[in-house]
């Protein structure tokens, strides 16, 4: 676990090292904490947890980005649900194959009547 | 008449659905490739929009021609690829969702602490305006192509939940897991995107 890099580390942890130390006991790891940061997204959390996690990104930013990333990516797809389909098509499924077509035709044309 | 609208401002002619005929080809391709990306099945897919077609078809009448033609039929569409879901889990038994992509989880993002690596795996900080990045071709290809390395049933319920925005009980109900697996399927697959999106996307090369 690090500290953001403006400050001089050695000082930092003359100053300030019991602190960290006792927030890094009480929160959980890097690990546990992408997991909830993920779970966070799909169902409400328990207060606790959520202050654990806030606390988590007082002193470490790297899992802040995470989360910032993880929202981002939602917030694309969400803004811009047709983008996906529009972009490059696999070279194995360009588009409904010409039987597909006619046959869908056909059935429209069918029920249609 | 001064002070008095042409007939042509005041009425707004509400949008029309074009001749069912000719939705094949209009829409065709762009539902297959949605749908494509979903179930990952030529033949499902193709099913998927032909429902797609037929259950529009029948609703015709109540389209009030708020959105265009094509948003409408995704949005039938989106419905028709949840009933696809419920019909193909009831037919062959899913298979233990946790042993997909367990090895995700030993990846090596983390040491033995639970921290990240910071010089391999902390997340960069990626550009302040990454909303231009939305505009970009590339950007889209990349993510399909991350989205395309997921196991496909990990990758079907990161759409359902990301894209088409179903809530984690309709997704549940749909698929057949328990919402305790549904998370940790979620969880991997936005960790494994994120992770790839940054490799090629903002440069990092995969470690």
């Amino acid at each position: 676990m690090q500290i953001g890099p403006k400050i001089d580390p050695a000082q930092l942890k003359f100053r300030i090292g019991p602190l960290v130390g006792w927030l890094i006991r009480i929160t959980p790891t890097c690990r546990d904490i992408v997991r909830l940061i993920s779970d966070d997204m799909d169902h409400p959390l328990p207060l606790g947890t959520r202050l654990k996690i806030r606390v988590h990104f007082l002193i470490c930013k790297w899992c802040d980005r995470y989360r910032r990333q993880l929202l981002f990516m939602r917030n694309a797809l969400r803004r811009h649900p047709d983008r996906l389909a529009g972009a490059e098509p696999p070279a194995d499924s360009p588009g409904l194959s010409s039987d597909a077509r006619e046959r869908i035709k056909r059935t429209l044309q069918d029920r249609s009547e | 008449m001064p002070g008095r609208p042409r007939p042509s401002e005041a009425y707004v002619e509400p949008r029309r659905l074009s001749d069912p005929q000719t939705w094949a080809d209009q829409h065709g391709d762009y539902l297959f490739r949605c749908a494509m990306l979903r179930v990952r099945d030529r033949e499902l897919a193709e099913e998927v929009v032909q429902d797609t077609f037929l259950a529009a078809l029948q609703a015709r009448g109540r389209y009030a021609g708020q959105s265009s033609e094509r948003s409408w039929l995704v949005g039938i569409m989106k419905h028709k690829i949840v009933d696809q879901f419920r019909k193909t889990c009831r037919e062959q038994p899913v298979d233990d969702p946790d042993a997909l992509g367990r090895e995700m989880d030993n990846d090596g993002t983390f040491d033995e602490g639970g921290h990240w690596k910071l010089d391999q795996t902390a997340p960069l900080d990626w550009p302040d305006n990454p909303a231009g990045i939305l505009e970009r071709k590339q950007f889209w290809d990349i993510l399909k192509h991350c989205l395309g390395e997921l196991p496909p049933k990990m990758a079907q319920v990161f759409s359902l939940r990301e894209v088409d925005e179903l809530s984690t009980e309709e997704i549940c109900e749909a698929m057949q897991i328990s919402s305790a697996n549904l998370w940790v399927l979620l969880h991997r697959a936005r960790k494994h995107l994120r992770q790839c999106l940054e490799a090629k996307q903002f440069g990092r090369s995969p470690a």
